[in-house]
């Protein structure tokens, strides 16, 4: 190495850091990115699990709502105030709001 | 000769260090930067939208605990940032060589070394003497003194203990005994250092078996008059062999029939399990942990191992003996006392105080360590020599190694309560980070309680502390956690790391109890560590790891049937859960091994 070169040396682990730094904010940019339609054919391994019809919802909720209530997560009260709420016309669960 | 279970492994060959390499370390480096910066983008992610608000009793413990993780990650990073061994040199032969004469006359170097015991076995002594004895130097005119520091006053006045004094005088070297057990190693050696004067100083544990270069290759450093100690690795040369799977099955089962035996020989013969069971082997710690803080100039000295110059243990005793004069002044002024009475106060304390060379702790190698780096008049350097240049003892039953690692753990905490060495004056800041460091590892058990019982939250409320496991958490998460697994191989390259992630995580019960009792205010004891095979009962210890494993494996039993009758509200949660309990229940069965160890008959 020259010594014309060689008298910039101490520049080189700065500038190094400072690559590093910038390489792993780009790294964290384009992750930030990233979709499940990024993975081409593979994307169904990302995607949510698709959304089922309105009374598959009603089934599911019903089981689990007598599974909470079976195993003693919920009490006979809370049972029946959460089925008097799903049985009211228009009002439903947050699950199947979405 | 008597006969003791590692004379077996007294053909092992120590490990060679893993040399150094700039291109590895500047590697290093770029993972580590790339690994820090993944890490708060996937706590920024968790803090600001991952967190299910109809959880946060739950969401909130765990993000919490992930990001004390995260810093301790950080502070690896910077701890393994970079190495700097120091430069060996030829031994040291006059004592200009490693310090100004002061118009004193020229002559050879002194080396004193000092065999520090209390009860241990007599004979198991006389070998740590007889290698010390065989220690090689170039220079005959050097004067090397070994002696025999026992605390445990075997001189023969009890008869029903070994006497000590007669196997000094045997092997022909020094032995001296103080009449109590003030300070303890500490106070020892400060003992030793009042009835000695040789220039640098050895210090051996009782089981510590010196290689015959030792000084060879440990006095070349003092040639740098800066230098206060030289630590060498703690090498076990005792850790326990792999046995095969099929050898442990036919002892168990006491299988004698021969056409069984070979037929559970080819079944699992290929197999070997219980390698250093106890985990004992410290190579990561010595090779990488402490070595790479010679880059800071903030590598502590251990006890066993270590060579020291007296000048510098000494200038600490002076710098402590003054600054209490001087406190004890600040302070009859303060209340307004005559200075006559403050001169009579100072001339008591005078008569009465002592130099204390080595700080009274129980962990005295840190603490001391800690005020020498500290000392701002002579900026006193350390050094974390590479080679193993002695063996050592390993414990041998689980019951030991929790009361030794405790007290380590216990004694670095009290530190950080009494003494904090962040806020230590004349530390600079890479010496504060390592120090730091090493006190915050022992806070571990805080997070790693929570990551241990998350799992088991989540299958009996089947709340999740995420709003889901999404592709988000899938994209910030495996990035970190792959580059964190590359940067620590990395900063380890060559050091196996398994047994030592299972332990970090399976000895979070007793680091939790050592918390505890340093939190309480406990005095921290100076527990001597037991040489040889002591199978106490060990179920007791073991009782949170059974309870914790039991509850994990019912959780996944329940969330399996859930899963399969269809009623689980989140599968995906569960299957998460489910790779993370196990890579919790292999950490933590190995203490339930090492619990139940012993060494097979066949042994």
């Amino acid at each position: 190495m020259s010594p014309q070169i060689g008298k910039y040396n101490f520049l080189l682990k700065p500038l190094f850091f400072i690559f590093s730094l910038l390489f792993a904010s780009w790294l964290v940019l384009k992750i930030e990115k990233l979709r499940p339609s990024d993975f081409g054919k593979e994307r169904y391994l990302f995607e949510n699990e698709p959304v089922p019809s309105v009374a598959k919802y009603d089934e599911q909720y019903l089981k689990n709502l007598f599974l909470e209530y079976k195993f003693g997560i919920i009490n006979s009260r809370q049972l029946d105030e959460k089925l008097e709420f799903f049985l009211k016309p228009g009002n439903k669960p947050a699950v199947m709001k979405n | 000769m008597k006969q003791f279970y590692f004379h077996k492994f007294e053909d092992r060959k120590p490990y060679a260090a893993i040399p150094d390499n700039k291109y590895r370390t500047l590697l290093f480096q770029f993972t580590g930067i790339i690994t820090i910066t993944l890490g708060f983008a996937y706590l920024y992610w968790r803090w600001r939208y991952s967190l299910n608000p109809d959880a946060l009793w739950f969401a909130l413990p765990l993000v919490l605990a992930e990001s004390l993780s995260f810093f301790s990650t950080v502070m690896i990073v910077i701890n393994f940032w970079s190495n700097k061994d120091a430069k060996k040199a030829p031994p040291v032969h006059y004592l200009s060589e490693i310090e100004d004469l002061d118009g004193r006359k020229e002559r050879p170097v002194k080396i004193d070394v000092f065999i520090a015991t209390y009860n241990e076995d007599v004979e198991l002594v006389r070998q740590s003497i007889q290698d010390a004895k065989n220690m090689k130097y170039p220079f005959t005119d050097v004067s090397i003194k070994i002696y025999v520091l026992d605390d445990g006053r075997r001189d023969g006045r009890d008869a029903t203990k070994e006497n000590m004094k007669i196997v000094a005088e045997e092997e022909g070297v020094e032995y001296k005994i103080r009449e109590h057990n003030e300070g303890y190693k500490a106070g020892n050696l400060k003992n030793a250092l009042e009835h000695t004067k040789g220039d640098l100083f050895v210090i051996l544990d009782a089981d510590t078996r010196v290689f015959p270069d030792f000084l060879i290759n440990t006095t070349g450093y003092f040639r740098k008059e800066k230098v206060a100690w030289v630590q060498t690795p703690q090498w076990f040369y005792d850790t326990t062999e792999a046995q095969k799977l099929s050898t442990i099955i036919n002892a168990k089962l006491k299988i004698e029939n021969k056409y069984l035996s070979r037929f559970v020989n080819v079944v699992f013969g290929k197999v070997k399990l219980n390698e250093d069971i106890f985990g004992n082997d410290p190579r990561l710690f010595y090779d990488a942990i402490l070595r790479k803080r010679n880059f800071y100039n903030a590598a502590f000295c251990c006890g066993a191992g270590s060579i020291h110059r007296r000048e510098a243990t000494m200038s600490l005793a002076i710098k402590d003996f003054a600054d209490s004069l001087k406190k004890l002044e600040t302070d009859l002024i303060s209340k307004n006392i005559k200075s006559n009475e403050i001169l009579d106060q100072k001339n008591i304390l005078l008569l009465k105080q002592e130099i204390i060379p080595f700080k009274f702790h129980a962990s005295e190698d840190i603490y001391t360590s800690i005020m020498l780096h500290a000392d701002k008049e002579h900026k006193w350097e350390s050094i974390q020599h590479a080679d193993v240049e002695c063996k050592m003892l390993s414990t041998q039953d689980l019951d030991s190694w929790i009361k030794q690692h405790q007290r380590y753990a216990a004694g670095s905490l009290d530190i950080a309560f009494k003494d904090n060495p962040i806020f230590i004056k004349g530390l600079s800041l890479g010496q504060k980070i390592c120090y730091f460091n090493t006190i915050w590892s022992y806070f571990a058990p805080l997070w790693i309680l929570v990551f241990l019982l998350s799992p088991i939250v989540f299958f009996f409320t089947l709340s999740l502390p995420v709003k889901t496991y999404s592709f988000d958490f899938l994209k910030y998460f495996l990035p970190f956690q792959l580059m964190n697994t590359i940067t620590l191989t990395l900063g380890g390259w060559g050091i196996s790391t398994k047994r030592g992630d299972q332990y970090y995580i399976s000895s979070f019960w007793y680091m939790l109890m050592a918390l505890f009792s340093v939190l309480k205010g406990k005095e921290v004891k100076f527990n001597v560590t037991p040489k040889g095979k002591h199978f106490a009962k060990n179920t007791q210890h073991i009782l949170p790891h059974i309870i914790i494993i039991s509850l994990t494996v019912l959780g996944i039993i329940y969330n399996s049937v859930l899963v399969l009758k269809g009623y689980h509200p989140c599968v995906s949660g569960f299957f998460t859960n489910f790779f993370w309990c196990i890579f919790n229940i292999i950490s933590l069965s190995i203490m339930i091994r090492a619990a139940q160890w012993k060494p097979l008959e066949t042994d």
